[in-house]
């Protein structure tokens, strides 16, 4: 019976350990982060933005995307001439944090100053954009739930027909806005950036394919299709109309799209 | 004597009779040897002209004997198939024996080409002897004399130049115009291409029109071709128009062509055979085309123009300016600038508009004269394609900041083509464009001075280091929102919260909750609305309770409850059943409304007459009138 309690007693002592050293680890590793934040930030406020922009794509690969890192990174990039990747920070940025102003603010002076202009957008795409995706999501899922709430709760306990229409008629309506928030939404998820100046737009997907113009660095496009090394985009900057808006063939590395994942980063899939 | 006269008159008739009656049987013999004796045939042809898409019925007759057709004779550009064959008997004054027969073989004669066409004697072999049928000559004619022509005034369709010599015999061609014979590399040549397609075909294009030849490429509109009505030589056509354009890529001269693949759907106009040979009685039926409706062949046709010769000349390089960047064609060059009143440092907008007709692909933004004193950005640039291929205009929008104050214009902004037709370089010089520059205020908001910014706490210190630079970095002047100062919650990637497993797990709970709960309220109100079920469950419930109440009386052996309920309970589940009041439910009741047999009325019986005389029951009867009961009773349910 001891032998048991004690062998009992090392394996809570052992799974203590493991978990203290677990949390310790954690520990450690947050307060690097926090550090590497703020040399960051001291880097970038003496202008050493290249050393900035290094030091913030470190954290991300290490430590993951938040909305703050993404922004600062793409004011580092921004000073530092590298227009693609700063708008592509600031649009990761928005995505994480919609109602932002600060980010928001320094993508639309980025913008101004590049000359990429975004024309006129939609009266739904603006509505759309009231939330961010993960907030239509999260409204859409409190709506399901409250749905089935007003029905369990008008079946087991006598209620006034006129209120339990009124209720659910207002659930309906306002989940069918979130689906159409969450499409609206969803789209502008699978948008990318062009990183590099003046890409060429080809006619095929090779490199000695002719070219039909010229796509700038920092606009924002949707992917098509790909082929190897190649992948059919269409520019949905807005500027052109939804009709006449250029499309060709670009290298695989002349963009990067906005949804990223860790394991995509670290496998090098894509550009951070 | 009178008698012997009379009878010799009478003698005298009848020899006559006789002799004219020798007579005839011997001139109807004679006649009758002779048709035995004329074996013949002939061969007959329906329609001595026909189109090339039709064909003709041919016909070997061969009279009063069997025959065989040794050969038919063999015709270029004409093809024979055999139809079938048909007999006639002409039956002459009652008598088979004295009767006429014909054995007719039929053929379809189809023509590959026009043309007038000799179908030459037929050799047909009868007892032994050779005969031979006469030489049949007609006219095969190209498929445009078979549709009825239209005066221009009515069809109202415009008219084309006439059909050549290959395009007249053809169903459908193909035509490219109008092409300069001389081009420059790269030169937009607009060209229309027209397939023609003979009305009333019915044709499905398997391709679109592709060029054949070196040295150029055809491009072509991502619309729809237009189909219009035109006339030519008279002859209505349903025509296909695609614009397009092409383009010489190297020097030399070139042959080429325009092809394009086809499936016609020609609808079966062979002729059917007449049913008793000779000309087809039903040959211009209306029917017969009706039927003929059914029976459709296609036909895959690929249709080419004719060879162009083309010659690509090489560009002169005398005069070549050099900002030249391949622009061919004739252009308009107008520049605006917004705003023309600003500060130092303010960005301007140029917007450059080129207009014109050529390569647009090959037109880059007017090149700033002085560009050295002013900072530009990479322009925007949109198309915007005007009524006819190879026309528009771009639009190109760049940013432009004085390198210093002093500026009072913006100086022209050039740009270079190629004019084809003058066969010489031309540069486009817009006006300098006036400009009011306010002086600056203190620190100058130019980004060649360095100054302290309103962001925050940042300071506007000169860039270090521009590793990986791609274009010139924001001003250090620029208004940008200072950094954060927290890190924020992290997250392992920028995905949408709807692509996690979790969260759709969630959302597919919820919903299942939902259509759960729907179905249940629909199955509630369903039952409340429904008489029999609520019956059914009444007398669930009821006999449920009832049982319950044996039980106890059973385990404490009170023999007269146990009977009032078990009464009771056969009252209640008839009563329910029968939608009565269970009280009013009597014996007689159950006899007169059950099966004489029915074991409810044994136990209601048995219950009432043990009651009412006060017999006890033990608890084995107790049990196994229990039993009973509820047996009876689930059954009745």
């Amino acid at each position: 019976m001891k032998g048991v309690l004690k062998l009992k007693i090392s394996a809570i002592v052992l799974v203590l350990l493991v978990i203290s050293c677990g949390l310790f680890e954690s520990c450690l590793a947050q307060e690097q982060s926090s550090q590497d934040f703020l040399a960051a930030g001291k880097a970038y406020e003496a202008g050493d933005w290249s050393k900035a922009t290094q030091i913030y794509e470190s954290l991300i690969s290490h430590a993951g995307f938040s909305a703050s890192l993404c922004y600062n990174l793409a004011n580092s990039y921004a000073r530092n001439g590298q227009t693609g990747k700063a708008v592509l920070g600031y649009e990761r940025a928005l995505r994480l944090a919609p109602g932002d102003g600060d980010i928001r603010h320094n993508l639309e002076i980025l913008r101004q100053e590049k000359g990429l202009s975004q024309g006129e957008i939609p009266f739904f795409h603006k509505a759309g954009a009231l939330l961010g995706l993960n907030q239509w999501a999260v409204l859409a899922a409190i709506l399901l739930a409250a749905l089935s709430l007003i029905q369990f709760v008008t079946w087991r306990i006598p209620f006034s027909t006129g209120l339990s229409y009124s209720l659910t008629g207002t659930c309906l309506l306002l989940l069918g806005l979130s689906v159409t928030g969450i499409a609206i939404q969803y789209h502008s998820w699978q948008q990318a950036v062009i990183l590099t100046p003046k890409t060429p737009l080809l006619i095929s997907p090779f490199a000695e394919a002719a070219s039909t113009g010229v796509i700038e660095e920092g606009l924002l496009v949707r992917v098509i299709k790909r082929h190897g090394d190649y992948t059919l985009i269409k520019d949905e900057s807005g500027h052109s109309g939804d009709n006449d808006s250029q499309s060709g063939w670009i290298s695989n590395t002349s963009f990067a799209p906005i949804a990223i994942t860790m394991a995509d980063l670290r496998a090098g899939n894509k550009n951070l | 004597m009178e008698r012997l006269v009379r009878y010799m008159r009478q003698g005298k008739i009848i020899g006559r009779i006789r002799f004219t009656a020798i007579l005839f049987t011997l001139a109807m013999l004679g006649l009758v040897t002779t048709s035995h004796g004329a074996l013949s045939v002939s061969a007959s042809l329906d329609a001595r002209r026909f189109s090339v898409d039709q064909a003709a019925t041919l016909t070997i007759t061969i009279y009063d004997a069997d025959g065989t057709i040794s050969e038919l004779p063999s015709v270029d550009g004409l093809d024979f198939q055999q139809q079938g064959q048909s007999r006639q008997k002409q039956i002459v004054f009652g008598s088979l024996s004295s009767s006429a027969s014909s054995v007719s073989t039929i053929f379809q004669v189809q023509a590959s080409r026009p043309g007038t066409f000799t179908i030459p004697p037929i050799a047909v072999t009868i007892d032994g002897k050779q005969l031979q049928t006469e030489p049949i000559t007609f006219e095969v004619t190209s498929p445009a004399a078979g549709v009825p022509s239209l005066p221009n005034s009515q069809g109202g369709a415009p008219t084309s130049p006439s059909l050549s010599t290959g395009e007249r015999e053809q169903m459908a061609f193909l035509r490219i115009s109008p092409v300069k014979e001389e081009s420059y590399p790269g030169e937009f040549l607009p060209v229309e291409i027209k397939a023609y397609f003979r009305r009333g075909l019915r044709a499905t294009l398997n391709t679109q029109p592709r060029l054949n030849g070196d040295g150029f490429v055809l491009s072509q509109s991502k619309q729809e071709p237009v189909q219009t009505e035109e006339m030519v030589d008279n002859v209505p056509y349903s025509v296909l128009t695609w614009p397009g354009s092409l383009s010489g890529i190297k020097e030399g001269k070139f042959s080429v062509s325009v092809a394009i693949e086809a499936t016609l759907l020609l609808p079966d106009q062979r002729r059917r055979a007449a049913p008793m040979g000779g000309d087809p009685f039903f040959g211009n039926d209306p029917f017969a085309d009706f039927f003929n409706q059914q029976r459709m062949q296609e036909k895959k046709i690929q249709i080419v123009s004719k060879e162009m010769a083309l010659q690509v000349l090489a560009m002169p390089a005398e005069g070549k300016p050099a900002g030249f960047s391949g622009a061919i064609g004739k252009f308009e060059l107008q520049v605006k600038a917004q705003p023309t009143d600003v500060g130092p440092g303010d960005p301007i907008t140029l917007t450059m508009t080129v207009a014109g007709a050529g390569n647009f692909d090959r037109v880059e933004a007017p090149v700033l004269s002085q560009a050295e004193e002013w900072k530009s950005y990479p322009p925007s640039v949109k198309f915007t394609p005007g009524v006819s291929l190879g026309q528009g205009s771009k639009v190109f929008e760049q940013a432009i900041i004085a390198r210093s104050g002093d500026k009072t214009t913006i100086p022209p902004l050039a740009f270079s083509f190629f004019d084809p037709e003058a066969g010489k370089y031309q540069t486009l010089h817009s006006d300098p464009i006036p400009l009011r520059m306010s002086k600056a205020e203190g620190a100058g908001k130019s980004d060649n001075v360095s100054a302290a910014n309103g962001v925050g706490a940042e300071k506007a210190t000169p860039q270090k280091s521009n590793g990986g630079q791609s274009g010139p970095p924001v001003a250090a002047a620029s208004p940008l929102a200072p950094l954060h100062s927290q890190m924020g919650s992290l997250h392992r990637g920028v995905i949408p919260l709807i692509t996690r497993t979790g969260f759709q797990i969630l959302i597919l709970t919820l919903f299942l909750l939902l259509v759960a709960v729907i179905l249940l309220k629909i199955r509630a109100r369903r039952l409340a609305n429904n008489p029999v079920l609520c019956r059914q469950q009444e007398m669930v419930r009821l006999l449920d309770l009832r049982l319950q109440e044996i039980r106890m009386a059973q385990e404490q052996g009170n023999s007269r409850d146990f009977l009032a309920i078990c009464r009771r309970a056969i009252q209640e589940q008839l009563g329910l059943l029968w939608q009565t009041g269970p009280g009013a439910i009597t014996l007689a009741d159950l006899h007169q409304r059950l099966v004489p047999d029915s074991e409810l009325v044994a136990l209601f019986a048995t219950a009432e007459s043990d009651a009412y005389a006060g017999h006890l029951l033990s608890s084995q009867e107790m049990a196994e009138y229990a039993g009973k009961l509820e047996y009876a009773l689930r059954k009745l349910q």
